[in-house]
């Protein structure tokens, strides 16, 4: 579980640091605030390759092999390229995991940053005569280059080349056991939830004995529901003496709680689960039902989560809950994304009680 | 990002409120720009509240463009001043985690708070606190400056309806015979007939200053009346 977030020129964060995160974290602000970056930029730190951001550029319509380079440069605060950037997350027992992120030229082989780990491999030596042909041509390959920071060293952690003639991936996997790893799951906003993985969340959940979690789950949303079963790649459900039906007759909301349902019994304990635009699909009037369980579910499987949202009547659930018991407070934070007069992004945690003095007031508390 | 005044009641909201924008001396060539501060009531003073409201300015002096000017009028009560200045002290310190050690009423002092990025963010800090002659609260100085010339009905509670009270032996103390003549003065001595078919509405500060602030000397060279329109002065600009 990590507390501290530092962010330097990645996205729309030029220095930001964020100090208390708690298990079960709401992040709030205007559009364009940096809520979805500051998510992507967790998930770049425990998964720095340059897959991840080729999985997050997806769904920022940033996804063609054609305009890699420049998606790269988006990465960076401004385009500044000619600078790293750093996201480092500090954990509860003040482990770092200190990412850095370089563009940089390639100019010949040895100025690839693994280039030693893989120049005598079999699966190289076919590129290989590639790389010597476009760097003989006095030709400049761009890489996106990951490091971990480790006291004064920078241990090179995987790398992406990129030329004309397609992509070249490295990794090194002795630095990268030096890194954390935990497991994360990550729902961005603009994700359609995808019925075949659903059906295999669904089988791996079952076979591990939550069907009954399942089923309470459902009923969050509708206590009509009485089982839920896979036929023809569907999930079906039946209500009291009614037929079983597809699950995509009953609404986005059903879809999305069993979805977070089923990620967390799917997660290894002490993962990560974050959810950008949580409120999505489901009506306001089941905020507070969801908060609860995904409470619940965090504290049974040590799961953190981290989400976001536009939605007042989501932070209101999400504080009434906070509120309700002395003893959670610690485990929520609500945190405000807000720029600041130097044009900085803050990020404010707001005490559970100073956030209802706020929402019974109509004060601000998303980053206006 | 407006500034901000603190003060008790809504009350306390509407006369303070009255006072700044009939009685301010703008700054030269300044208008009073409506709604430049924003008051914040807080229901009867706890420490605790005002900690959580001075958390909630908080978060709004990182989000400020510039440096806010923050003022929190309470009343003296029965307390000493210096005391009433340390309960602000300690309550100020415990939300701006930075020491706050104001000495003196009226004084804007200058304070910087960090954001997590380390960066500075200063904001302006001053108290003011109402009564008269060293304690009491702000109806005292109401009491004071009210045109009194022709409130037979309020006059009459302190005149004969305390002295029936006295012979009988019942108690009452003297906030709620203040309050009482307060009402009276308004609702029976100031109201209009017709303003009285809807007296529940007119008594309330806001609506009442807004009819008759006349009934009240806010002119008089009073030591504390001058004091409080120089501490709202600052909030002219």
């Amino acid at each position: 579980m990590f507390k501290t977030i530092s962010l330097e020129n990645f996205r729309c964060f030029k220095n930001t640091n964020i100090s208390g995160f708690s298990r079960v974290n709401l992040i709030g602000g205007l559009n364009n605030a940096g809520k979805s970056a500051l998510l992507e930029s967790i998930i770049i730190n425990i998964f720095p390759f340059e897959s991840t951001v080729n999985f997050i550029n997806n769904f920022r319509y940033e996804n063609n092999e054609e305009i890699y380079d420049t998606s790269w440069d988006y990465l960076f605060y401004n385009g500044k390229t000619n600078e790293s950037i750093k996201i480092k997350l500090t954990l509860e027992n003040n482990q770092t995991n200190d990412i850095q992120i370089k563009k940089e030229e390639v100019r010949q082989l040895d100025d690839l940053i693994l280039y030693k780990n893989f120049s005598n491999t079999e699966a190289f030596n076919s590129t290989k005569e590639d790389f010597v042909r476009f760097f003989n041509e006095n030709k400049v390959a761009k890489s996106l280059n990951f490091y971990l920071e480790k006291g004064d060293s920078l241990l090179p952690l995987s790398s992406c080349t990129f030329t004309e003639f397609g992509t070249l991936g490295q990794l090194d996997p002795e630095h990268r056991s030096q890194a954390i790893n935990i497991g994360v799951s990550y729902r961005p906003s603009k994700q359609p939830i995808v019925m075949a993985d659903l059906i295999k969340l669904y089988e791996k959940s079952v076979s591990n004995g939550h069907l009954g979690r399942i089923i309470e789950a459902l009923h969050l949303i509708d206590a009509s529901i009485k089982d839920i079963r896979p036929l023809n790649k569907k999930l079906l459900l039946t209500r009291d003496n009614e037929n079983f039906l597809p699950i995509g007759l009953f609404g986005d909301a059903i879809i999305n709680i069993l979805d977070i349902a089923l990620t967390c019994f799917s997660l290894p304990p002490n993962s990560l689960l974050i959810i950008d635009e949580i409120e999505n699909g489901i009506h306001h009037s089941k905020h507070e039902v969801l908060w609860n369980f995904i409470y619940k579910m965090s504290l049974e499987r040590n799961i953190q989560v981290i989400s976001t949202t536009h939605s007042i009547e989501m932070i209101e659930a999400f504080n009434k809950i906070s509120l309700s018991d002395p003893t959670k407070n610690s485990d929520f934070s609500y945190i405000e994304l807000a720029r600041t007069r130097y044009n900085k992004i803050t990020g404010n945690i707001i005490e559970p009680e100073v956030l209802e003095y706020k929402i019974l007031h109509d004060k601000n508390f998303r980053g206006e | 990002m407006n500034h901000k005044i603190i003060v008790e009641s809504f009350n306390d909201q509407a006369v303070y409120s009255h006072i700044l924008h009939n009685h301010c001396t703008p700054r030269v060539d300044i208008e009073i720009i409506e709604k430049s501060h924003e008051w914040i009531e807080l229901g009867g003073l706890s420490p605790k509240a005002l900690t959580i409201k001075l958390k909630d300015i908080k978060s709004d002096i990182y989000k400020a463009e510039e440096s806010l000017k923050i003022g929190i009028i309470i009343d003296i009560d029965n307390e000493t001043i210096e005391s009433r200045i340390a309960l602000l002290n300690e309550a100020c310190t415990a939300a701006f985690d930075i020491p706050i050690n104001i000495e003196n009423t009226n004084d804007f002092k200058n304070y910087i708070i960090q954001d997590e990025n380390n960066d500075d963010f200063d904001f302006n800090l001053a108290y003011y606190l109402a009564g008269l002659n060293g304690k009491g609260e702000l109806e005292h100085l109401l009491k004071e400056i009210a045109d009194t010339s022709s409130s037979h009905h309020a006059n009459c509670l302190e005149d004969g309806w305390v002295k029936c009270l006295e012979h009988k032996k019942i108690p009452i103390n003297d906030k709620q015979l203040r309050k009482l003549w307060m009402d009276f003065y308004k609702r029976l001595d100031c109201l209009t007939p017709r303003e009285a078919k809807q007296a529940a509405e007119n008594v309330r500060w806001d609506n009442f200053l807004r009819l008759h602030g006349d009934k009240f000397d806010f002119q008089r060279d009073i030591q504390e009346l001058n004091e409080i329109k120089s501490f709202l002065n600052q909030f002219c600009v």
